[in-house]
């Protein structure tokens, strides 16, 4: 199922109206570009729709239009969101691309300029608790967005999806809802045991049969909670190099991280006590008050 | 933490006495026990003369709904016209019920003088995984939304009244424990009382897996955000206290220290009066007045040393048994303090040490030769201690 990103000259010979275009990254099913367009510049994202092997003609055609379905239900969620910590979208609408026999959907984002705080954190980064505080605000604003207005949950937050960008109102910006879950929507996953997002930011309901018919913004919750634990550690609590997908769930399921005062005792005990709480294995044991979580974090930025 | 009197029959003075004397903060209302030309004047009289008390009043609705025996010992609660009256259970999985029957019960609490209003629902008796688990979801999911329509500026408190047997299945509790912590309008806390099968068996109550399930509860609704106040909570106020109760009730009959729909069954007139008991901080329990008055020479450490340990002194033959609650009161207050500091975790290590502390305590009163009585012996530390370490498992803490 996987791709090969078209170069920046067969993107550039398919949207003419894009200058000076560079291939950023790629993802599982996403290539992303940064191009000009009318002197601004975007994302441009291309999202691979896979031809399924060993299926029927029929089968083909669903699954291709599922995945259309599941491009489209990101632009919608997109389209809708009002709060500066989502990213939003660019000037170039959905549309159909077929390069090299690959066939693709092409929409745009704005551009970030900035960094996404995995890079950071390869890097060795660390940040004070005003920035701590203010990338939870961003969060907790982003996931209240997404819950509240949208029924939305996003599935996959983790350092990679949070771009820290030189906004000063506007520092952190959550991206990528490729696999954001509309409450009471279709699943858009063929096979329901997948369980969608990054392992190691799974939330421990996330891994429980039927997951679905419970799943709510707890799960973001704790997902942002273990990227701001990340973020301030540079240590990732469920992650080893040697352990095998089994032994990474077992730790999800059972292992609980180190209090954050432990690696950073210079934080206040209050901000690292409600950091762990998020990580919580029952969701019930979360916080769940967003407005009264952002009162908290904004109490000391 | 606060203690609340939790109100009963022949409450005379004791409420007033236990405000006046700073031992208690506030009041719960019964309807079965109290007239509603009473009610209302009751609550005015604290209101005024204390200004801090909490008064809040139980609407009972779910003696209305369980009870069909026309006989059924309901006390004054079919005074309250305006809003009470027998259910048939079906009835309220209509969403519509639910909505009017809140309406009903919260528009009488408006003119009331309590402090807060507490909605009503009915009990969850054997599953939150039920059709009873659905109905009281939605008497929470709607109850803020209701109170809010009657522009109404005090705070609603949702009542969740589950019997041990459901709250003894934990994976049921933890998910209706998610639900309800993630309503769109939710209730500005909750009125939590756990149903035993029979008010006189200690052992109901005192059962590890209910008492972590109670404690489980508190914090997670107290992490949410929510108040929480527990109805008929008595010895065990101060282990919810530690992990996030906001209040905890307890009265002066064995039906007011622990709840169970028995006291809504058809009684049969007649029965001894209970033996006063003191209650004992240190054995985490109440012991018989003249084991207290024969023991406390040997083990002084059973005694308090509090202003109420004067009422169980040995100047009269028997305490004067309107003053016992008031003893009660005092010393759940001072365990209260004791063991609700800011960090769960040492509160819970306090708690741990004192049943500790309490089992070196009833070693002491046996190797003196001391028999405690059934009620008064040691029985409730081994659930007690087990409770916790379940709950901190749960919790991970």
């Amino acid at each position: 199922m996987d791709f090969i990103p078209p170069t920046k000259e067969e993107v550039s010979a398919r949207f003419i109206e894009y200058q000076d275009i560079v291939f950023h990254r790629k993802g599982g099913f996403k290539a992303v570009y940064f191009g000009k367009r009318k002197h601004l510049m975007e994302a441009l994202k291309l999202v691979y729709i896979p031809d399924a092997d060993g299926v029927t003609d029929e089968e083909k055609k669903e699954i291709a239009a599922e995945n259309v379905k599941r491009v489209v239900r990101e632009i919608e969620i997109l389209r809708e969101c009002k709060t500066p910590h989502i990213v939003k979208l660019g000037s170039l609408s959905p549309v159909e691309a077929t390069i090299h026999d690959q066939r693709f959907i092409a929409y745009s984002e704005e551009y970030l300029d900035g960094s996404d705080l995995s890079t950071l954190i390869r890097a060795g980064y660390h940040p004070d608790e005003a920035e701590l505080r203010t990338l939870a605000v961003a969060l907790l604003g982003a996931i209240k967005e997404l819950w509240f207005s949208l029924k939305t949950v996003h599935r996959d937050i983790k350092p990679l999806n949070i771009m820290k960008i030189g906004d000063d109102n506007r520092k952190f910006v959550l991206v990528d809802l490729g696999i954001a879950y509309k409450i009471r929507d279709t699943a858009l996953t063929r096979n329901p045991a997948n369980v969608p997002g990054s392992l190691y930011y799974l939330a421990p309901e996330m891994l429980q049969p039927n997951f679905r018919e419970t799943l709510d913004f707890k799960s973001d919750l704790y997902a942002a909670g273990l990227t701001i634990y990340e973020y301030a550690t540079n240590v990732q609590p469920f992650a080893r190099r040697a352990d095998a997908t089994g032994q990474t769930l077992t730790r999800i399921l059972y292992d609980r991280p180190k209090p954050l005062k432990d690696l950073r005792s210079d934080l206040p005990e209050d901000f690292c006590e409600t950091i762990d709480q998020l990580l919580k294995k029952l969701p019930a044991l979360r916080p769940s008050n967003i407005d009264k979580l952002v009162e908290f974090m904004e109490s000391h930025t | 933490m606060k203690i609340l009197s939790q109100h009963g029959y022949g409450e005379g003075n004791k409420t007033s006495t236990g405000l006046e004397e700073g031992y208690i903060d506030g009041v719960v209302f019964r309807p079965r026990d109290i007239l509603p030309e009473k009610l209302n004047e009751k609550c005015e009289e604290i209101r005024q003369k204390f200004k801090h008390a909490s008064v809040l009043f139980d609407p009972q609705l779910y003696a209305g709904v369980l009870t069909s025996d026309a006989r059924a010992s309901l006390g004054k609660l079919e005074e309250y016209t305006p809003y009470f009256r027998r259910v048939v259970l079906g009835a309220l999985e209509r969403e519509k019920n639910v909505v009017e029957t809140l309406e009903r019960v919260l528009l009488f609490q408006r003119s009331l003088n309590v402090t807060s209003a507490v909605s009503p629902n009915i009990i969850i008796r054997r599953s939150f995984d039920s059709r009873e688990g659905v109905i009281a979801k939605n008497f929470i999911r709607l109850c803020k939304g209701a109170w809010s329509e009657l522009e109404d500026k005090r705070e609603v408190y949702a009542s969740l009244v589950v019997s041990r047997d459901a709250l003894m299945q934990r994976e049921e509790l933890q998910e209706f424990l998610n639900d309800i912590t993630t309503l769109e309008t939710p209730p500005d806390g909750f009125y939590l009382v756990i149903g035993t099968s029979s008010g006189e068996s200690r052992s109901d109550i005192f059962n590890a897996d209910v008492i972590s399930g109670w404690m489980l509860l508190n914090y997670s609704l107290e992490i949410n955000g929510f108040k929480v106040v527990n109805g008929y909570s008595d010895l065990l106020s101060p282990f919810l206290c530690a992990v996030g109760g906001d209040m905890g009730c307890t009265g002066w009959w064995s039906n007011t220290r622990s709840f169970s729909m028995d006291q809504f069954a058809t009684r049969q007139p007649g029965g001894n009066l209970p033996v006063q008991r003191y209650l004992c901080n240190a054995l985490l329990n109440r012991i018989r007045f003249d084991e207290f008055r024969a023991w406390k020479e040997l083990v002084p450490e059973i005694v308090n040393d509090l202003d109420t340990d004067d009422i169980f002194s040995d100047k009269q033959e028997e305490p004067e048994r309107a003053k016992e609650v008031i003893q009660s009161w005092q010393a759940l207050t001072v365990l209260c303090d004791d063991l609700a500091g800011r960090s769960v975790r040492r509160n819970l290590e306090k708690a741990e040490e004192r049943i500790r502390a309490a089992g070196l305590l009833y070693d002491r009163l046996e190797s003196l030769g001391l028999r405690p009585d059934v009620k008064s012996n040691r029985d409730h530390l081994d659930p007690l201690s087990e409770g916790i370490t379940l709950f901190r498992r749960i919790a991970e803490i």
